[in-house]
Parts: structure tokens; sequence; C-alpha cells
């Protein structure tokens, strides 16, 4: 059975692809703007839960090392202890992308060469302490497909309208 | 409702459409950013607007704040500071507040952080523009354990013109990295409305 999402975790590239046929449990119509959508929708609950300082399976990110709070990065971008967001500035966020979408898939990542080790570090813990922020859990994938389920059968309004205009 | 129906009917009018993004940047004396007319038609708000302003605020001060300009379109080091002005700064820090970022030797602009506490952002949302630029006055200095002040401080507009002579520039570029991450804002925006549309 496919996974509604899988995530491809290497130092030079960190991506995960959401397959929307498995998501929504169906066969998805071939809409590109619609995926754009979607996408953006994934990379929003990202955001807004990493910004929250919460991981990907909701536990509070650890705290920040008391060497790293007391370094001129932490100063400069005004950041303070109980700041934990995967946030100095704000490069790594603000460049996850969906990096392509196909027929039934939505895949996000960075295309920032630079972005990616930071991302694998703080997924893995490889360098740092790892907080792992980057895909959705399943309560999130379910409240996707509720957010996104009408979009489908809104289509046939819109297809109607096409043929009247096709046969003029 | 004709942004959906457009969607629909020429599904590749999306991949123009993205294409179509673009921040520009330009300034000497300030920054300023603009829209594609294209997407200003669409987008309609100073909201976006202001987002994109305040990224890139709180990015040329981070620079700044650690030693780094993008002034001049990439990201570089501000110029070392002669030992006469460490001296100087030295002395000063006795009798002012200084910055969390200060540091003697550290060639940031930062003494006690007024001009970066002064950056201020405008948008125009006709231009789809919006400006970031230091402004306002500043508190005079007190030069000595008298309590005696600098006589007639600079505006932070006329530090500014200051600075850039001295061959530090603080404002009116951003590097390459910075700007495709104000793309990604205006991006991201688009896709919201998308959505709505939807």
């Amino acid at each position: 059975m496919a996974k509604k999402m899988e995530r491809k975790l290497d130092e030079n590239n960190v991506e995960a692809t959401f397959d929307l046929d498995e998501i929504f449990g169906r066969r998805v119509p071939n809409r590109p703007a619609l995926r754009q959508a979607i996408g953006q929708e994934i990379l929003d609950v990202i955001e807004r839960r990493t910004a929250e300082g919460k991981s990907r399976f909701g536990r509070n990110f650890r705290k920040y090392s008391k060497e790293y709070t007391q370094s001129l990065d932490f100063k400069a971008f005004g950041k303070s202890q109980g700041d934990i967001n995967l946030r100095l500035t704000g490069q790594m966020m603000g460049t996850m992308d969906i990096v392509r979408d196909d027929r039934s898939s939505v895949t996000i990542g960075w295309n920032d060469p630079k972005e990616n080790p930071k991302a694998y570090n703080h997924i893995t813990g490889d360098t740092v302490k790892k907080r792992d922020f980057f895909g959705l859990n399943g309560t999130e994938l379910r409240e996707l497909k509720a957010e996104f389920k009408d979009a489908f059968e809104e289509d046939t309004p819109a297809i109607s309208e096409l043929l009247e205009i096709i046969r003029g | 409702m004709r942004l959906k129906k457009t969607l629909l009917l020429y599904p590749n009018y999306w991949r123009s459409f993205v294409a179509n993004i673009d921040v520009k940047v330009k300034g000497i004396n300030s920054l300023e950013l603009t829209l594609t007319r294209t997407v200003n038609r669409v987008i309609k708000s100073d909201h976006t607007l202001a987002k994109v302003g305040l990224e890139a605020k709180d990015a040329v001060i981070g620079e700044l704040k650690r030693g780094f300009t993008m002034a001049r379109g990439q990201r570089e080091k501000l110029k070392s500071l002669k030992p006469s002005t460490i001296a100087n700064r030295q002395r000063m820090s006795k009798f002012n507040s200084t910055s969390n970022v200060y540091s003697a030797r550290r060639s940031n602009v930062s003494l006690t952080g007024q001009y970066l506490d002064s950056f201020k952002t405008k948008v125009n949302k006709s231009l789809g523009t919006v400006f970031v630029f230091p402004d306002g006055s500043r508190r005079p200095y007190t030069t000595s354990a008298n309590g005696n002040k600098s006589k007639n401080p600079p505006s932070n507009k006329e530090l500014e013109k200051f600075l850039r002579k001295a061959g530090r520039p603080t404002v009116g570029g951003l590097s390459d990295r910075v700007t495709r991450r104000l793309k990604n804002v205006v991006l991201r925006d688009l896709r919201r409305k998308l959505k709505k549309a939807f």
C-alpha cells in the first residue's frame, strides 16, 4: 500500500512527497493550480506548528544550548531562549517550497543548496539537537483532506461552463 | 472567480504567472522593493507588501549587526575599524548604554543601537513598492563623565550618508538569497489567494 507521505533525508537533498491519491482516497483530477494550493497549505501547516515550537509529533522542541544563546547571531536577530522556532535569519523556513508536482503528488523541500544541510541537521540531530519539524503527522493529513475534499467537486460547474464556451 | 476560470481553462497560465513574480530591488540611501505590475494587480494587498518590507528590514538589520552589509547587492563584510575608532568606541562605551551586539572592535554600525533601531518600512500600494530606510533624529552621545553631550547629533538619514561615504554602506541592496526569499513571500500569498478560489 502506497504511503501518504514519504520523506527523503539526505544531507544534500531533503524532501517530502505527498501522494494525493492516497491522502484523498480517490484519483485526484490533474489540476496544477489545485496542487499549488494544497502544497501551500502543507507549507503553512509546517510553518505554523514550527513557529509554536512544536515538532512534527507535537512535542516541544528541545531548548537552545547556553553557548548558542550567548552567540552574536542569536543577539543580532533578536532571539530569546523561549523562541525555539528554528528561525534565525528566516532563510530556511522562508525558502521551504514546492519543488515539484505531478498529477497525483506534491513534493516539498529546498532548491537552495545551503538550506538542505541545515534542514537535515535539524531533522536528524546530526550536528545540532534533533528538532524534527519536517512533514505532516496523521492528524494534519486528515485535516488536509477535510480542507480540500470539496475542491474536487467544485470543478464540475466550471467544467460545464467550459463545455458551454467550447460549444458557443 | 475570473482567476479560477482562467486557471482551469489554461492550466499552463499558472506556470507563466509564477515566472512573472519578481521583487525588484534598488536604492541608494534607502531600499526600494517593487513587485511586478501583474503580481501587484492580483495581490492588491498592502499586507503582502508590508510582509516583504518587514522581512527585508529584519534581514538588513540582522546582517549589519553581524558585521555584514548587503547594500551593494551581495553579502560582504563591513570595513574594519581604525585603531583610533576602536579607542573612541571603548571610551564612549563607558558613558553610554551600548547595544547588545556592541563590541569595541566589531565593525557593525552599533554603539548604542540607535541607528539600526531607527529603520522603518513604508508601503506604496498603488506602485506595489515598499521602502526600507533609516529615519528620525538621534539622541546625543554622552561624551564625558561630567555628563557632557555631543552637540548637534546628525539625523539617521545623515548618518546613513556619512557611513556610505566612509565606505560602509548600510542600505540599498539585498543578496540574491534574501531576494529569492522575498519572492517566496509573494508566491506564498498568491497560492493562498488561489486556495480561496477553490
